[in-house]
Formats: structure tokens, sequence, C-alpha cells
């Protein structure tokens, strides 16, 4: 065993007893997933370990993860909880009665909270019987270390599979739920979505917490988007604002198929959204845009990865950020264009408002091509409230507090306004109605220059 | 209505004084034309009036229907009844016009203790003021003044004046890049809202939007005073001499009395 090895093992001797634990469990109960996907990943992890260092680790070189790897979190495999209603969840996360919904408790598929009415689409649980092998062949184990445990720990997450040719009349909406114990917990939640070719279909992945404070979600999610389907795709991130979340989404893309995602993501302690697109086959196309709102010690890394493996496909990135108080945010957009790419066409943008000076963005959109023949642009911007946008607001009358909020909400507007679904546009919409801090200028009313830097009122 | 005395005010940022000792009174059913070459400090007269920060007060006093306008913030000179018409007018991506002009519209009804208007009596008000501007209904269901042409961010500012109906309505060179088509909507906008209860300040370089609004007073600004005080025959004045004339002359007649 090299030294490496040796400091590894003990410094995640919990992880390591946790899972052997966990695979004792197993043989016990009748979960017929392939052990060797768990036990290959935990074999990864043991080499990698969480990617705590942040020097030539170009991947999380703004993200320090030690918060993480030096937390001692418990995991409870065996838990089956009760005493959630359907209210409940739908207080914390966007929810309605007509949607098929999907509900993961700490990261275990929750039978009574679950419904589907839409005939084409299966749901099944991963550690049920038949489920599709090609779980795991998205989200590769040798990514990080954060996939790889989430592999090792994979339980009873959820399948779900759109059959060809079926367009699916309500969304999917699937909620992540961690709930309230005594000690951190770390859950893994791991999700498969699968559309058939020609299929289409919308979906809501929220992460929310019910009385929890500070645990660790560490979710995988892969999705397969087959030729000529398009999938919508949400991702709506509010947890605890005391725990940690990583998530990954692995989206591998066929021919003519399209995939547009809109995350919302609230800061947490430390927060990620890893998204991978791989535009496999030509035609695809795939239009990724978030906003994330970050306060107090927040912390939260949008990390885009967009893989045109195709000639003819299509990507964008637009990404906003609010960021307040002595918060932090980070976007990494990175989009590779292969050589066999050409006739591609690739965009990138991010753009924050920072409405303190305590807050701080790191942004950094890049793109690398090696197709001659392609269309590309990039662009960051990061900058305070214009003062003469709020005194042309204030000239008609509205005071300092009112004239922010707009600025904010219609700063933010852009983003949610490229949601397709109604109802979760008018989530969000209500949400930075009436969640929104209230800002003025510092100074204001004291000086007789405004502008600058904000303060909450 | 207003009463402006020895009114001094620098740029903020580097303290060049801009207007130097500015008179001038404007009584409720008058139109105020405030003429003058480039850097006259006309648009700083207007901005000031409407509590623009880039400009700082040295001297003088304002009042504003008997209250003292200098000591209000911005917003609440909004509220007391002044409207600035920007000559480059702000976009505000992502805030709707409808939205926007209501909340100013309820907020203005608010501080006089008026009912706010509902949604239905709002959106007919509106409705028929856009048209009554020529303006796209539809261009004014989005964000404010994004993407809009010079001509129909002009016409943007006569809506909200018009929706809003202040006692004091200050255009600041309103006319500036119009053509002609635009700049007799616009003068349609300031003779409609024109009446015996308002009053109307028409900040403008040249003599042309006179021919659609008729002033009761011009005002001549030269280098920080008003040199110059007249009824609108002085605007025609002005179109065939130029300012220069008037430059010699200044100081014989900077009283800027319009009573």
């Amino acid at each position: 065993m090299s030294n490496k090895e040796t400091s590894l093992t003990s410094k995640y001797a919990r992880y390591l007893n946790q899972h052997s634990e966990f695979s004792d469990w197993l043989s016990t109960v009748d979960n017929s997933l392939d052990n060797s996907l768990r036990s290959n990943a935990m074999n990864e992890f043991r080499e990698s370990g969480f990617p705590t260092a942040l020097r030539g680790n170009e991947a999380w070189k703004f993200t320090n993860v030690n918060p993480i790897a030096n937390h001692d979190f418990d995991f409870d495999f065996k838990q089956n909880h009760t005493g959630l209603s359907s209210k409940m969840i739908s207080e914390v996360s966007p929810y309605s009665d007509e949607w098929n919904t999907i509900t993961l408790v700490n990261g275990i598929y929750n039978k009574a909270l679950s419904r589907t009415h839409d005939t084409g689409i299966v749901i099944k649980t991963l550690g049920s019987k038949n489920t599709n092998c090609s779980l795991g062949t998205h989200a590769d184990v040798k990514a990080n270390g954060f996939v790889a445990i989430n592999t090792a720990f994979i339980n009873d997450g959820a399948e779900i599979l759109v059959s060809k040719d079926y367009e699916a009349a309500a969304p999917i909406n699937i909620v992540h739920i961690s709930t309230g114990e005594s000690a951190p917990r770390v859950t893994y939640p791991r999700i498969l979505i699968i559309l058939e070719s020609n299929s289409s279909a919308s979906i809501i992945e929220s992460y929310v917490s019910i009385n929890s404070d500070s645990q660790f979600t560490n979710a995988v999610t892969e999705i397969s988007v087959g030729e000529g389907s398009q999938l919508n795709h949400y991702r709506y991130l509010q947890e605890s604002p005391s725990g940690f979340h990583i998530g990954s989404t692995v989206v591998d893309q066929n021919a003519d198929s399209s995939f547009n995602t809109v995350s919302y993501s609230k800061g947490s302690k430390v927060g990620r959204n890893d998204l991978l697109v791989r535009l496999n086959q030509a035609g695809a196309r795939c239009d990724i845009r978030g906003l994330y709102f970050t306060e107090g010690d927040h912390h939260i890394d949008n990390h885009i990865n967009v893989d045109h493996a195709a000639p003819n496909t299509y990507s964008n990135q637009y990404f906003k950020g609010i960021l307040t108080d002595n918060s932090r945010a980070v976007f990494s957009g990175k989009t590779l264009i292969r050589k066999i790419a050409q006739k591609s066409e690739a965009y990138q943008s991010d753009k924050n408002l920072l409405l303190s000076e305590g807050a701080r963005i790191n942004t950094k959109p890049s793109l690398e091509i090696y197709a001659d023949d392609i269309q590309a642009a990039h662009g960051a911007t990061a900058g305070a409230i214009p003062d003469d946008q709020i005194m042309y607001m204030l000239a008609r009358g509205l005071d300092m507090e009112t004239a922010t909020s707009f600025l904010i909400k219609g700063f933010a507007n852009e983003i949610i306004d490229s949601i397709t679904l109604d109802e979760f546009k008018t989530y969000l919409m209500n949400y930075f109605d009436t969640s929104l801090p209230k800002f003025r200028f510092k100074g204001f009313g004291r000086g007789k220059v405004f502008g600058g830097p904000v303060e909450r009122v | 209505m207003l009463e402006i005395k020895d009114l001094h005010a620098v740029v903020a940022e580097n303290q060049t004084e801009i207007l130097k000792g500015i008179n001038l009174s404007v009584n409720a059913g008058e139109v105020h034309a405030i003429m003058g070459p480039n850097g006259s400090g006309k648009s700083t007269l207007a901005n000031v009036l409407a509590g623009q920060p880039d400009y700082e007060v040295t001297g003088g006093v304002i009042s504003f229907k008997e209250d003292d306008l200098l000591s209000l913030p911005p917003d609440e000179r909004a509220l007391k009844g002044i409207f600035l018409a920007f000559q480059y007018p702000m976009e505000l991506p992502g805030v709707r016009s409808w939205q926007f002009i209501k909340a100013a519209l309820d907020a203005k009804r608010r501080y006089i203790d008026e009912k706010k208007l509902s949604a239905q009596e709002f959106d007919k008000m509106f409705k028929e003021t856009v048209a009554s501007m020529d303006m796209s209904q539809d261009l004014m269901r989005r964000s404010v003044n994004e993407g809009f042409s010079g001509g129909e961010k002009k016409r943007s500012e006569m809506i909200q004046m018009l929706m809003l109906n202040p006692a004091l309505a200050v255009l600041d060179e309103t006319d500036s890049g119009l053509d002609i088509d635009a700049l007799k909507t616009v003068a349609q906008g300031v003779n409609r809202h024109r009446n015996e209860k308002n009053a109307v300040i028409l900040v403008t370089h040249y003599q042309r939007l006179l021919n659609y609004i008729k002033p009761d007073y011009v005002h001549v600004l030269i280098n920080g005073k008003i040199a110059r005080s007249g009824g609108p025959e002085l605007a025609k004045e002005l179109e065939s001499k130029g300012y220069d004339w008037i430059k010699d002359g200044a100081g014989e007649n900077n009283h800027g009395k319009s009573k």
C-alpha cells in the first residue's frame, strides 16, 4: 500500500467502514443491482479520495471541499421514513398533484409519496430487478471522488424511462428531500433518466430539506436523450443554508435531440452544480441556463462542461448570479469543440450582480476549439446595480428599496423567462417576489451622492 | 408653483460650476422653454430639479408648491409632482413597462391618499395612453425601453408622463434625435398634458419643437445664467440670429422673472 493510499485510507476510514457495513446489509436484502458497480466505485474512491487539493486541481480550484472531507457524516442506509406528507413537500418545493411525482427521502425512493399519471413513463427503483443496465455508464466514477462515492453507495434511487415516441403530458417532478436528524448525515441520491427515441418530457429535480441542518447531499443524475427526443429539465436547489451539496449531472445526447435545462441554485455552505453534456451525434442541441443567488457566507459553484463530439451540434450556456453579503460564487463553463464537430455553434455567458463589497465571483467561460468551421462566442460580466437606472426609477416616484428590488428581479427574469414550464416559472417568480432581501445604496439619504455598493435594509 | 432663486450647482465629481445663479418662477398653467447653446447648463437645471445626484447644489433655493425642494430625495420630488423626461431614457432589462408604471402610479396615489387603480382600470388607461402616443402595445408589454429606438424611448417617456400626470413636467431635450413624425407625437403628448393646473418646462436646443408646442415664456441660458427672457417671439429671433447676439448682451436682462 502506498503512502498516499495509507493516508487516504485513514482519512476516509469512516466511509470505508460505512461501505463495508452497507455491503453486509445489502447481502441480506433483495437488492438485485450488480454489486461490482459499487465495489469498483469504492476502489476508485479509495484511490482518489475527495478533490481536496486546490493546487494543480483546475476543476476544484475555487471550491474548497475540505469542510466536507473533514466532516464526520452519518450514513443511515436502512432508514424508512414516514411522517412526511405531500403537503409538506409542496411547502418547500415546486409541486402539483397533477404532476408525476417521484420522491426520494434521504436518497431512498418513497413509494407513498410517489405517483405517475402518464402511461408511457416507467419508473423503477434502482434496487429492484430489471433496471436498465446503463446505470453507471454515463457518470464516470473516475470523474471525481464524489461521483465515485455516490456510485459506491447506490441504494434505492430511481430510474425513469420515457418510452419511444411518447410525449409525456404531465411534468415529472423528482423531489429529493433531506430530513432533519440529530447528527449531520450524508445522502446519496441517484437518478437515471432515459428518453427513448422521439420522446419528450419535462423533468424537475428539486433538492430541498425539511428541518435539516448541516447535511451533505452527494447526488448523481445520469441522463440519456435518445435520437430526436426533447428533454426540458429544471434543477431547483434550496437545501439547508448550513448544508453541503455536490450534484453531478451527466447527459448523453443522440442525433437531433435537444436538452434544455434551467437551474436555480440558492447557496449552501458549499454548493456545486456539476454538469457534463456530451453532444455525441449530429444535430444534438443543448441550452443550459442557470440562476444563482448567494447570501451570508454561501458558496455556489456552477461547473459546466459541454463536449461537441459530432458535426452540426449546438450549445448555449447562459448563467446569471446575484451575490450579496460575503458570499462567493464560481462559474466555470468549458466547451470543447472537437475536430469532427464542424458547423457547430457554441456560446457562453455569465453575468453577475454584486450587491456588496464582500461578495466575490470567480467566473471563467472558456472554449477549446479544434474544428475550423464553427461559430462561438463567450463572455462574462460582474457589476453593481447601475445607479443611473436607480435614478430613473426614483424619478418616477419609486422608493430606493422598490427600485433595487425591481432591478434585481429584472436581472433574474431573463433566466426565469426561459422556463417553458409555466408552473415552475410562476413558482420562481413568486419566490423572488417574497423572499428577496431589500437593499439600498450605502449612505443614501445621508449624503448627496449615491451609487456603488448597496446594503440590506 | 416653482420658484428658483439664485441657484448654483456644480458637477459632484469635479466641482465644476455649471449653474451660476439661476432665477426662475413658473406658475400653474404655464409652459416655459429653456433654450441655450450646448454647455450652457440647460440639462443641468433639469437634472437638478429632479434631484440627480451627479450634481451638487452649492447655493440658492428652490421651492416647489411651498416645499423646500432641495431637501427632498428624488423619489419624493417625483411623488410631489415633478416629472423629468430624460434626454437619454434608461433601459431597465427585465422590468416590464406595464409593471413599472403601475408601481409608480400606485406609489403616487398612495402618497396623495388616493385608492390605487385595479389592474383592469390601470390596464384600460394604459392601453388608451399607449394608443394615443402611436406606440406599439406589444412593445410596452416588454422591458422598459429595452431595444427601443430613440423615438420609441421618447414616446415611452411621454406615456409615463401622461399616466402619472405630474404637476410639473420637465422635458430634457426630448426633441433631440427625433424625426418630424415622432416630434409631432411628442408635442401632441405635451399639449394633451398641458392644462391650467399643470406646468411644463421644455429644455431644448432647437426652435423646431416650439413650432408644435407654443410656450408662454422663452428663456435663454448662457454660461449658467438666464441671459434673456421673453415670449415665443424670442425663439424665432434665436432661430434667425443664433445665440451669439445674446452672449454680447448677457447680464443686461438676466432677472429671468416671467412675471
